[in-house]
């Protein structure tokens, strides 16, 4: 099996990865937009006036990136543009924990989670997961090899949500062993 | 040969699926189990009135311009609710406080306290419909029971002794401080540990009264 092929399989299953946390994070938004005005504020990065407009924009970034990988065509532009989303994020976050700033929970949707360097690793790890979307088109693939892609697609993104279930059950556990020291 | 390779890893791709599901389920319940026992006391800190003590009395001014008297004798307890406009989690649980007002409203008043301008205040009181409350802007108050992190409560009764008092972060965590006030325990881990020094009365007196 060549390099190219591999990619290929790679480009699907990052697509389809991308394609439900994309989904995911955006329905976690408009699922209580209020709330993710506060996530928002909370990172003390924009001025008040902003945050709303933000918001949205952040929303529509999420909403467009996710159509145009679904599109053939710009499938990997918008695989570039997620990475960069991605990276927006990380760089959100790596400011509020220069800042000491780390009571506060990420908003990136699933369990609450407050923000750590984990975080960092997390959204470099999906950021790899991505690239072979956007260095390799998938035109060549059958129809076989797409059902497969998708799958693994699908797999990844099951265990990411368990990954992620899992760091906040983490958290929890922490909070309650230094809720015990204290007493 | 070939077909075998494509029977067996169909099977085990749906075998993969199905654990990871499973996993998936078992997490959250976890997940659940942890949001249910870590509630209230998981954030109590030792500073401030402990339960049990008499609060200190405040009167305060509300942003509507009534009085607002908070730990004297009163014919209502009281649950002083600390929040913020920018707090996500204080937006999402008025709707809670307006039904503990609604449903405990015939032995429990409800006081809403921050700090800060004025008028953002205004615009959260009315952008969330909360005239209903009294809502106090007092830094002592907030200082006086070493609030450091929010949404939090303090439950005093009708004599202004302190009942109950935590970090809130869910419905089922307010309604422990009613349980709280109830059972006289100020929390699930001071019911646990209760508990634990009835049964392991083997233990050593001096290792149970060693405290960091």
């Amino acid at each position: 099996m060549e390099l190219t092929a591999l990619l290929s399989l790679g480009s699907v299953a990052g697509t389809t990865f991308l394609v439900l946390l994309l989904l995911g994070a955006m329905l976690h938004k408009l699922g209580d937009i209020e709330r993710f005005y506060g996530f928002l504020a909370n990172y003390q990065l924009l001025p008040e006036a902003l945050v709303k407009v933000s918001a949205h924009l952040l929303i529509l970034a999420e909403g467009l990136i996710m159509a145009m990988l679904l599109i053939p065509a710009l499938n990997q532009l918008g695989a570039w543009m997620a990475i960069a989303l991605l990276m927006l994020y990380a760089t959100a976050i790596t400011i509020n924990l220069l800042r000491g700033n780390v009571h506060i929970e990420c908003g990136c949707g699933g369990p609450a989670i407050h923000l750590s360097y984990g975080l960092l690793l997390r959204n470099l790890l999906i950021a790899l997961v991505a690239l072979p979307s956007a260095i390799s088109s998938h035109t060549q693939l059958n129809f076989i090899d797409a059902g497969i892609g998708i799958l693994c697609g699908v797999i990844l993104c099951l265990v990411y949500t368990v990954a992620e279930q899992l760091i906040a059950n983490f958290s929890h556990a922490q909070t309650l062993s230094q809720a015990k020291s204290f007493n | 040969m070939i077909n075998t390779l494509i029977f067996v890893v169909s099977i085990l791709s749906i075998l993969v699926i199905a654990l990871l599901i499973m996993v998936f389920a078992m997490a959250r319940q976890i997940g659940i189990l942890f949001e249910r026992i870590t509630p209230v006391g998981a954030m109590i800190n030792d500073a401030g009135p402990k339960i049990g003590d008499a609060s200190p009395v405040f009167n305060l001014v509300s942003l509507m311009g009534n009085e607002v008297v908070i730990g004297s004798k009163r014919p209502h307890s009281t649950l002083v609710f600390f929040l913020s406009p920018t707090c996500p989690i204080c937006n999402k649980l008025l709707p809670a406080i307006k039904s503990v007002q609604s449903s405990e409203g015939r032995w429990l008043d409800v006081v809403l306290a921050s700090d800060g301008e004025a008028d953002k205040h205004i615009d959260f009181i009315n952008k969330h419909g909360l005239a209903d409350f009294p809502y106090v802007l007092s830094q002592p108050l907030g200082t006086a029971y070493r609030v450091s992190r929010l949404p939090f409560a303090v439950l005093l009764d009708a004599d202004g002794v302190v009942r109950a008092k935590g970090l809130i972060n869910s419905r089922e965590q307010l309604d422990s401080l009613f349980n709280a006030a109830d059972t006289g325990y100020g929390s699930i881990q001071d019911y646990v540990s209760q508990q634990s020094l009835m049964s392991d009365s083997f233990q050593p007196l001096t290792k149970r009264t060693v405290k960091p």
